[in-house]
């Protein structure tokens, strides 16, 4: 009896092991992307931070008729070559969705396509191999979609990832992914503003704004120790935090010109 | 050798226990979930708000809400799980919204602030003598454009 017991425990484990290590890709530097299994078999009470993915923030962003499409700004595809860690990976699929969520809000299906596809080879490099589906890549391809229907493409496709990446206890890659989102929107954000808040007043309203999802990524991140690579993305966090207070103290030109600045420096970071 | 096999088929069959499980929470987000929110009038945000539970547990999901906009809240459990109750407050725990009082599995609201609020859904108990459902529950949110 013990001894079947301690059978299905071990195999319990070694299943959980097997859905969550072996597909997680994570060989390449597993100290630094170690999942965090926050489940466990006897949840009473569960918090979920549910910070806005890239899509949704690109929406909330820049979805704004006075604002126009400008791909110089754009994270360029050729990049996606060079990132060869899981960090960059990660960050960087979230920054290509911000950017193919940009597109899309200006219906550039090629550019949307590209992208997709781009994402979706990063994803599978990164053991996530449940992403994008290759119907979607074909209705963006194929059909002459309205933003509305790539959007809702690409959020059930983005969907899939989060899915994957929480089932198997992989909360760290997400985040990763939904800070880079975050910094790129915003990056769109301010440089179709030309750092200026007088460029467009609804454009800076909405920068603004998102000084709300800042405080829940704060939240999400309060309880990281001891993680390099999580701390020094939380470390740029708070500095855009105090920026914002800076801001909401005073708002001007020259402070929001460093908001500016700081955003694309960090930006830049992520990038290289 | 014989016993090697077995193990693997008892492997091979928990890993597919284990997958089909998490497949069951995101085939319940896209069906039940998506018809609920409408998608031919809501855009199914992004994040993947579902997790199995058992009757008795809760969960409290953190989310940013922007002014003007137009939200509906759908809250779901899986067939074998009782009706779910939920409550939409504020960070000072201030109710907005209770669906004990509604009785309806959705909330459609516009947004009059920038504001983070948390979406409280609680299983309810299992009646007395009686063994816990467990099953898969889904809060699903999506915004209008118009």
């Amino acid at each position: 009896m013990n001894g079947k017991l301690f059978y299905l425990i071990f195999m319990l484990g070694f299943a959980a092991f097997f859905a969550g290590g072996c597909n997680s890709g994570e060989s390449a530097d597993s100290d630094e992307l170690a999942g965090e299994t926050l489940d466990s078999a006897d949840i009473r009470e569960e918090i979920i931070v549910s910070m806005l993915a890239p899509s949704d923030m690109a929406v909330m962003l820049i979805d704004n008729p006075n604002l126009h499409f400008n791909k110089e700004i754009l994270n360029p595809g050729s990049n996606y070559q060079k990132y060869n860690t899981n960090a960059k990976i990660a960050l960087n699929i979230g920054i290509y969705t911000a950017d193919l969520s940009y597109a899309s809000l200006f219906e550039q299906e090629q550019i949307t396509y590209d992208y997709l596809d781009i994402v979706k080879d990063m994803s599978e490099e990164i053991g996530i191999t449940q992403s994008i589906e290759k119907r979607h890549l074909d209705m963006i391809k194929n059909n002459k979609l309205d933003k509305d229907d790539m959007i809702k493409i690409i959020n059930e496709s983005f969907m899939n990832t989060d899915a994957y990446l929480r089932e198997n206890n992989r909360q760290k890659v997400i985040t990763m992914i939904l800070i880079g989102g975050w910094i790129e929107a915003q990056y769109i954000a301010v440089s179709l503003s030309k750092c200026s808040p007088d460029t467009d007043p609804q454009l800076t309203e909405s920068i603004l704004a998102q000084k709300i999802s800042l405080e829940l990524m704060n939240k999400a991140l309060e309880n990281v120790k001891g993680d390099k690579t999580l701390l020094s993305l939380k470390n740029d966090i708070d500095k855009i935090y105090k920026a914002y207070l800076l801001l909401e103290e005073n708002m001007n030109d020259e402070n929001f010109k460093n908001f500016c600045n700081l955003i694309i420096s960090v930006r830049n970071r992520y990038i290289a | 050798m014989k016993s090697g096999i077995k193990y693997i088929i008892v492997t091979a069959l928990l890993v597919f226990i284990s997958s089909s499980a998490d497949a069951q929470c995101i085939d319940l987000v896209k069906t039940k979930g998506f018809a609920y929110l409408d998608t031919s009038k809501y855009i199914p945000e992004a994040r993947f708000n579902a997790l199995p539970l058992r009757e008795g547990d809760d969960v409290d999901i953190y989310k940013s809400f922007f002014k003007g906009r137009k939200y509906r809240i759908v809250v779901i459990g899986a067939d074998n799980m009782p009706k779910l109750n939920f409550k939409v407050t504020n960070f000072q725990r201030q109710v907005l919204y209770d669906s004990n009082i509604t009785k309806e599995e959705s909330w459609d609201f516009v947004s009059d602030k920038n504001q983070n609020l948390i979406i409280s859904v609680e299983v309810p108990k299992a009646e007395k003598d009686k063994k816990p459902q467990s099953g898969c529950i889904a809060v699903v949110i999506g915004f209008s454009t118009e």
